[in-house]
């Protein structure tokens, strides 16, 4: 949960959107078979989606079809402070990176932070739960 | 040749073709040591046997897992290879067929060699040629130096295709011998010994047996699944997602 | 003789009709495949300059001697070389290569290899059943699709599509019998009209993409080969050859199954099983399945049949697309994407470069109705299995965008006045000879080099398991590597025949434009000639460095190689000395090339390569990307993420290179003196006629 004053409907709404296309954070599909592939991602629901905590042995398992999703951690702090505008967000996500952990391990503590903040904006936007945001 | 002996033609699965009723009667009197064979089965359908004869059972069989099978035919061409000094999956023993368009678990069979208890192919042959090799654990072999030619062993066999084959070239039929005689393999074979197929199989699909399995389709195709089937969604027994 | 040879060679001139054999002993110092499809093509293409579509352009297909034994993992590939139709600015002389059962069973027919010569003057398919060769009328299957070619096939040469009995192969009892289904390679509907982008497809998801072999085919009106074969292949020692696989099961799952694989990393002859299940939708289960001997087993065949035995690209060009509008997960969409390409027999690395160019056009408005590239595919759809069926059947179609994508990827660029600009901002990813992005070639050099000095995209694993892939997933993951960065340069080392330099395994700033990356790419570059191109291990098990199961992690490769080669041709070839033919076919190939206009100065980069960083930003995004360095006088493993190259020190170490290589370094062509210590005089005669004789 974010430490600073409630968000307002209008930020809501606002840290929620789908971006343009020209705002995007990319970050790379790492498998073995292709290299990397890029991934445009326009929202931070995108980009919580696209974060998949998994650790070395489900990629043992998965061998060479297994797939890596990375972003950069750096960069996704920064894309949440100057593109998408959520400061408090970005703040909490360059508290983990500042950890130092390996990205494996950082993974799950990222994803966490965007969909603890992505249930803030929803409840914010959708109070009564009526899922219609 | 009755109606009810015809071998049905196989689509992209191997389909039994021995009647119901005669396999739920082999069913019924199997597991003994020894093996009834009724005379001319095959000929007379459902009718009684007129004549009965005793064969011991074989020391082993193979049994296959046909969803843990990656269709990489390596039994088959170390199976062709151990028995003849060439690859050829014209003259394996072991036959796996396969649609490469096929749904899974549906897309593979293996054919393998049951030994029967109640060898309808050793009870075809007219010379003896296709027999009961007492001396490698009471394998269904065959004598190539007796065999005429006459390919009822071959008729005979009830599934499809048949286990035992013409072998084209040596002008001989031949059948699985769990690896009794392999001339062009140095290690010692048959159920005391090891299988080609088996020991190649790279999936480790293919296992072995000294108890005669249940005279049915289960009876041979099992699951050798571990759990780290799990990741494929059929994993084992002994994995999670249990035996589906 | 038993020496895994058939011992002939099928020739067929579509222009004449004529079928006649060629006697595998003339090109038996070769080998196998790439080497003795290189010398054929040598001997047979009379006009080397010709375009791929011409007839005077010669495709061969070709086996090894170890095609169709049980050697592990080497069985089941088919060598595809010729002219091709993919390349810019040229159309180089090329290869493909493709899996399945279709080299065993020109094998167990009796046949080394096809070779097709000339023009049939109407649709034809070849017909080999076991020695009996026939030219068929392929007009009805024509505008078939590739599954449908190969079910008419199948039932016309078996009387039924069905598999499962035996059936004979002729009136006598001793023609032969088979429970098995033909082989047949195929090309997709009409594929004269999309050649640089058309495949060939075996089965259902076995596919030479790369190059535009299904448009030599095409152009030579050829649809199929279709081979049924009842024979054997006789091997030198077979017990030897028995025992050698099962010897190697120490080094694979099979010889741990109990207990598999638990060593973080991607290993390639000790992987577990694997189906490709990552890329099916939930509930889909699947059996890892394949191709002849193998013992890998990388894709799959499914629940649904949908993604049946396709792999790799097939899936990969889509898979982003698909999860990206899914909610982060895969959907059928990905599979049925990859049967639609499978279908139409389209090339797939091809279409991966389209779909990220697509992606960045339409971010820029520059792409869909009314826009400045006007396109009515339905992009509402994107990343759904209608879009994928819909772009495909565009090109098959030469409709919508479809028209100019059928010209290949990098002429479709240059048509729409896009080429010179999205190659130098990145946007359109194809990193030399119009071939796309895969490994990258400012942080993976060798991948890099390898390509510009040959012809295509490598798509060699080898170094990549264990310079990238290992490390940067063990650095993700906070694991330790099972080799450290200095045990891996001395496995490298030794394997590296014949330079055998440890500096052969650094990537450093300093390290990739070094002599001892020379000697990695040319090591790299004659190794896979001959022992993957040749003898044709498949690149998902071979070559094997690091492995976990193995003595000090030393993997099996320069010890396995040689040992199931002698075993089945009764030789005593050492894997130094199979290194050295492969560096003979090597410079064979060269020479093609260089008739064909090959000359240094083209050997570069597209643009992007030296100006911008592979870092998050760009459609190259290659970050991270951890490798093995030494600095200052130590070993260790670093990400070299968003390393540009710097242009005047790739021209550099392209001197040292063709130094190494025995090549003029002005020219980069080959001089007599070398060509001729490889026992290719007659190949400096014909580039000296040419004038393109390297000058010693």
């Amino acid at each position: 949960m974010m430490s600073t004053t409630a968000l307002t409907p209008e930020e809501a709404a606002r840290f929620n959107r789908t971006m343009d296309p020209t705002e995007e954070l990319i970050g790379g599909a790492l498998n073995p078979m292709a290299g990397t592939v890029p991934v445009s991602l326009i929202s931070v629901a995108d980009v919580e989606a696209f974060l998949v905590p998994q650790d070395g042995a489900a990629l043992v398992e998965y061998g060479v079809h297994a797939t890596v999703n990375h972003v950069e951690p750096r960069s996704l702090a920064r894309w949440v402070r100057d593109i998408v505008g959520d400061t408090a967000l970005a703040d909490e996500l360059d508290a983990i990176v500042a950890d130092e952990e390996p990205y494996g391990k950082q993974v799950p503590r990222l994803k966490l932070a965007l969909a603890d903040r992505l249930a803030e904006y929803k409840a914010v936007l959708d109070p009564e739960g009526t899922g219609e945001d | 040749m009755a109606d009810n002996d015809k071998k049905e033609p196989a689509g992209p699965a191997v389909k039994e073709s021995a009647e119901m009723s005669r396999r739920q009667f082999l069913t019924g009197v199997g597991g003994a040591g020894i093996g009834l064979v009724l005379g001319g089965v095959l000929v007379k359908g459902f009718l009684l046997p007129d004549e009965v004869f005793a064969v011991p059972a074989s020391d082993g069989y193979l049994l296959v897992d046909t969803k843990k099978c990656s269709g990489c035919t390596t039994c088959m061409m170390a199976c062709s290879l151990a028995h003849t000094g060439e690859v050829n999956l014209s003259l394996a023993r072991i036959q796996v067929v396969q649609d490469s368009f096929g749904a899974f678990p549906n897309d593979i069979e293996i054919a393998q060699c049951r030994q029967c208890p109640y060898p309808a192919c050793v009870d075809a042959c007219p010379t003896g040629a296709n027999h009961v090799d007492t001396k490698h654990g009471n394998v269904r072999t065959i004598d190539a130096s007796k065999c005429i030619g006459c390919e009822r062993c071959v008729e005979a066999c009830p599934f499809t295709p048949s286990r035992v084959q013409w072998n084209f070239e040596e002008k001989h039929s031949q059948k699985c011998d769990l690896c009794a005689d392999t001339p062009f393999w140095d290690e010692k074979g048959g159920p005391d010994g090891k299988r080609a197929c088996e020991t190649l199989c790279s999936m480790r699909a293919i296992s072995f047996t000294r108890e005669i399995p249940r005279q049915n389709e289960d009876g041979y195709n099992v699951d050798l699944r571990g759990p780290s089937w799990d990741a494929f969604g059929f994993s084992g027994a002994g994995g999670a997602s249990g035996g589906h | 003789m038993a020496n895994g040879y058939a011992g002939k060679i099928l020739k067929v001139d579509l222009s004449t009709k004529s079928i006649e054999e060629i006697p595998t002993e003339k090109y038996e110092s070769w080998g196998g495949g790439h080497g003795m499809g290189s010398a054929i093509f040598w001997d047979l293409c009379k006009d080397k300059t010709v375009k791929g579509d011409d007839p005077g352009n010669v495709i061969t297909l070709m086996t090894s001697p170890l095609s169709g034994t049980p050697a592990p993992s080497v069985a089941g590939r088919t060598e595809v070389q010729a002219i091709g139709l993919q390349g810019y600015p040229v159309g180089w002389y090329t290869r493909s290569n493709f899996g399945g059962r279709f080299s065993s069973h020109l094998k167990y027919a009796g046949w080394d290899g096809v070779v097709v010569l000339g023009k049939a003057d109407k649709p034809v398919w070849i017909n080999v059943v076991n020695d009996k060769v026939t030219i068929e009328d392929a007009t009805g299957l024509w505008g078939l699709d590739t599954r449908e070619t190969q079910e008419e096939i199948w039932a016309t040469v078996n009387d039924t599509a069905e598999v499962g009995d035996w059936r004979g192969l002729g009136t006598s009892r001793d023609a032969g019998r088979s429970t098995q289904r033909p082989a047949v390679v195929t090309i997709g509907p009409n594929a004269e009209k999309y050649m640089p982008m058309a495949s060939l497809v075996h089965d259902a998801g076995n596919g030479a993409g790369q190059g535009g072999m299904g448009g030599v085919f095409a152009s030579k009106n050829l649809k199929a080969i279709s081979v049924l074969g009842t024979g054997g292949v006789s091997i030198a020692d077979p017990n030897a050859l028995l025992a050698a696989r099962e010897w190697a099961y120490q080094f694979a799952y099979p010889g741990h199954a109990d207990e598999p694989m638990s060593a973080i990393g991607m290993f390639p002859f000790s992987a577990n099983p694997n189906s490709a299940v990552g890329n099916y939708a939930a509930g889909v289960s699947s059996r890892p399945q394949g191709c002849v001997g193998c013992i890998r087993t990388c894709r799959g065949r499914t629940s649904t049949g949908q993604g049946n035995e396709s792999n790799c690209l097939d899936f990969i060009w889509y898979d982003v697309h698909d999860k990206a509008v899914h909610g982060g997960k895969i959907t059928s969409a990905t599979a049925q994407a990859a049967d639609s390409l499978q279908r139409y027999g389209i090339n797939s690395f091809a279409m991966e470069a389209v779909m990220l160019w697509f992606a960045a056009l339409r971010k820029q408005g520059l792409i869909g109705p009314g826009r400045e590239i006007d396109s009515s595919l339905p992009f509402e759809a994107w990343g759904t299995a209608q879009f994928a069926e819909a772009l495909c059947n565009s090109v098959a179609t030469q409709t919508d965008v479809g028209a100019d994508l059928a010209l290949g990827v990098a002429q479709c660029a240059k048509k729409w006045g896009r080429l010179e600009k999205d190659l130098k901002s990145g946007i359109l990813p194809l990193q030399e000879w119009g071939y796309a992005h895969h490994y990258d070639a400012r942080t993976e050099v060798e991948w890099g080099y390898g390509s510009i000095m040959g012809e295509r995209d490598i798509n060699e694993h080898d170094f990549n398991w264990v310079v990238y892939w290992t490390p940067t997933i063990c650095g993700l993951y906070g694991v330790e590597p099972i080799v450290s960065a200095e045990r891996l340069s001395q496995i490298i080392a030794k394997k590296g025949a014949p330079y055998n330099d440890p500096m052969m395994a650094d990537y450093s700033d300093e390290g990739i434009y070094s002599e001892g990356m020379a000697k990695t790419v040319a090591y790299h570059r004659h190794y896979t000639r001959f022992w993957k191109e040749s003898t044709l291990y498949c690149d998902w098990a071979w070559a094997d460095f690091v492995n976990p199961y193995g003595p000090d992690y030393e993997g099996i490769t320069g010890e396995g190689e040689p040992k199931f080669f002698n075993a089945v041709t009764g030789k005593n070839l050492t894997y130094e000395e199979g290194i050295e033919i492969g560096r003979k076919i090597w410079n064979l190939d060269r020479a093609v090339w260089i008739l064909q206009g090959r000359h240094r100065d083209m050997e570069v980069f597209a643009d992007y390569n030296y100006e911008v960083g592979a870092v998050p930003g760009t459609t190259t995004y290659e970050a991270p990307y951890t490798v093995p360095v030494y600095e200052k006088g130590v070993w260790s493993y670093k990400s070299v993420a968003g390393r540009k190259l710097d242009r005047q020190k790739v021209e550099d170490w392209k001197t040292k290179f063709y130094a190494l290589e025995g090549w003029d370094t002005s020219s980069g062509w080959p001089t007599r003196a070398t060509l001729e210590e490889l026992g290719l005089g007659n190949v400096a005669d014909a580039l000296e006629q040419a004038g393109k004789l390297g000058a010693a």
